[in-house]
């Protein structure tokens, strides 16, 4: 059980030198970001306990994964399984309970513990063979796979942007406007398989527009409840926040499409992970981002689509 | 006529095909035979345009990648995506519209199921079905009769049957020697990184004894089982 532990470290350590970042730093830049996170949570939202507990329970799920849970009991003695399923929860809700104590929502910290527990007792299982509808079919794949990974998480999106137009809180509606963004943008972060871009009969140009309007459309779809909630239900002076992060967004599930292709088959490099993180910080710089990466991808895409 | 001339292929310092001359006519089917490793893969990959490679492919049309059917040996599939949204997805790809997947449905796959979920045989299949769905011109199948149970070879081997009365290039592996002698009108035996040997339909017996002529029964007895 230790070494399994141990190589699940050492497994973060490799990704994080993968990425091109010194592990040491890598691992203080993120307990620096979650921290942030973490802050701006506590900051901008009156729930921010509940749904910080809910954000670190709804994570913890994944472990729970099919695959994951074959491949310990093949590993372990049930005995053994239990304690590494225990043990992983716990250790994966401990940053949260943490930062909870540290707000002293002490309740909350205990909830959150006592709910990754008992999640260690169950696993997705079933889930694989249940064919999840999605609106998505007819343009498969990324928002196909995307919605049947997450569908869960939308509905809990509404359900905070209603909570948000209930006691009125604006930034709890914006909350819920991020969440639905990353989210859409999550849809991208894999890598497909060469064969799945090979087999296009397009141009660079043509594949990165289609893949671009299909991502815009489909966001568009999911986001469509919560803008109009935060649209019509708070006052006018929002509006123009509103738009102004809905076109943010949209900005920014491009620049995560023309990421991806402008490094495929490789991940993201450092340099151009860090470029989109200060463009988060400064969205102007999206203006020299956009362009940029659209030529890198059109360069890169063309080895693969014309031959 | 796709034409084949000069092709050479290395991973960094390790050659694994040099000065391979072919030519596929339409309405013909070829088979390319070897040992596992030879480079079959690798010609079919590099046919396709999947790999880079020395050497002129030349095809009638002029983007020859926009009219190729390939099947992969072991076709990777998305998780969370059923077999209809794959024949959709290589549909959308080459601008395929309004494609009745229930009726085109030749093997009966469970096509709303996760395409992940199908055993080996029966992702083979529905690989097979959308390379055909595509109406591609050339099809480049890597082991399409690997998996599959002997129904479905059957229909693989007619519908080869049909592909070549409409003219198509077809170019395929197998292990199955039965199946190449039945489906194939040339075979080449590629090993050492060249194309050592091409025969007729008739000579097909030529390739099967120098695939036999490996000396195997000699390596079993040195391998000493106790």
């Amino acid at each position: 059980m230790n070494f399994y532990f141990s190589l699940q470290f050492k497994r973060m350590y490799r990704h994080i030198d993968e990425f091109g970042v010194i592990p040491l730093i890598g691992f203080a830049i993120l307990i620096a970001l979650y921290i942030w996170v973490s802050e701006a949570i506590f900051k901008n939202m009156e729930q921010a306990s509940y749904i910080y507990m809910s954000i670190g329970l709804l994570l913890s799920l994944k472990l729970g994964s099919v695959k994951r849970n074959i491949f310990l009991k093949k590993c372990f003695l049930p005995e053994a399984y239990w304690k590494v399923r225990i043990l992983e929860n716990t250790l994966f809700v401990l940053p949260f309970s943490s930062f909870l104590c540290y707000k002293q929502a002490f309740i909350e910290a205990l909830i959150i513990h006592s709910c990754a527990i008992a999640l260690s007792f169950f696993n997705t299982i079933g889930m694989r063979s249940i064919t999840i509808p999605t609106p998505f079919g007819k343009k498969p794949f990324e928002f196909v796979i995307g919605f049947r990974n997450t569908f869960w998480v939308f509905p809990l999106l509404y359900t905070l942007t209603f909570i948000a137009i209930s006691v009125n809180n604006y930034n709890l509606g914006i909350f819920s406007l991020i969440g639905a963004f990353v989210c859409c943008m999550s849809y991208y972060s894999k890598q497909e398989p060469l064969y799945y871009i090979w087999v296009h009969s397009m141009s660079p140009k043509e594949f990165l527009n289609h893949k671009i309007k299909t991502a815009l459309l489909f966001s568009s779809i999911l986001l469509l409840p919560i803008a109009i909630g935060l649209s019509f239900f708070f006052p006018l002076s929002t509006l123009q926040i509103t738009a102004l992060f809905l076109l943010l967004g949209f900005c920014f599930i491009c620049v995560t499409i023309l990421g991806k292709y402008s490094n495929y088959p490789s991940q993201v490099p450092i340099a151009q992970a860090f470029a989109m993180l200060i463009s988060i910080l400064f969205p102007p710089l999206l203006l020299l981002i956009i362009p940029l990466f659209y030529k890198r991808a059109i360069k890169n895409l063309n080895s693969i689509l014309t031959c | 006529m796709l034409s084949i001339t000069n092709l050479s292929k290395s991973y960094r310092k390790k050659q694994i095909l040099s000065a391979i001359e072919l030519q596929f006519n339409p309405g013909e089917i070829h088979g390319i035979v070897g040992e596992n490793g030879a480079g079959k893969t690798t010609l079919f990959k590099c046919i396709a345009g999947l790999e880079s490679h020395e050497g002129n492919i030349q095809y009638t049309s002029v983007n020859i990648k926009n009219t190729i059917g390939f099947l992969e040996t072991n076709p990777e599939f998305l998780s969370k995506i059923t077999g209809k949204e794959y024949l959709q997805l290589l549909c959308n790809a080459r601008n395929i519209k309004d494609v009745n997947f229930e009726a085109q449905n030749i093997f009966e796959l469970p096509l709303k199921q996760y395409a992940e979920t199908y055993s080996t045989g029966m992702k083979k299949k529905l690989a097979l079905t959308g390379v055909l769905l595509q109406n591609n011109n050339i099809f480049i199948l890597d082991e399409p009769f690997n998996g599959v149970d002997i129904h479905s070879n059957l229909i693989i081997k007619e519908l080869l049957k049909s592909l070549k009365e409409k003219g198509k290039i077809i170019v395929l592996s197998s292990h199955i020697f039965s199946t190449l002698e039945d489906t194939c009108d040339y075979l080449h035996y590629l090993k050492d990184e060249k194309i050592k040997k091409t025969v007729k339909k008739e000579n097909f017996s030529i390739i099967e004894n120098l695939m036999k002529d490996a000396g195997f029964k000699e390596k079993i007895k040195n391998f000493n089982i106790k």
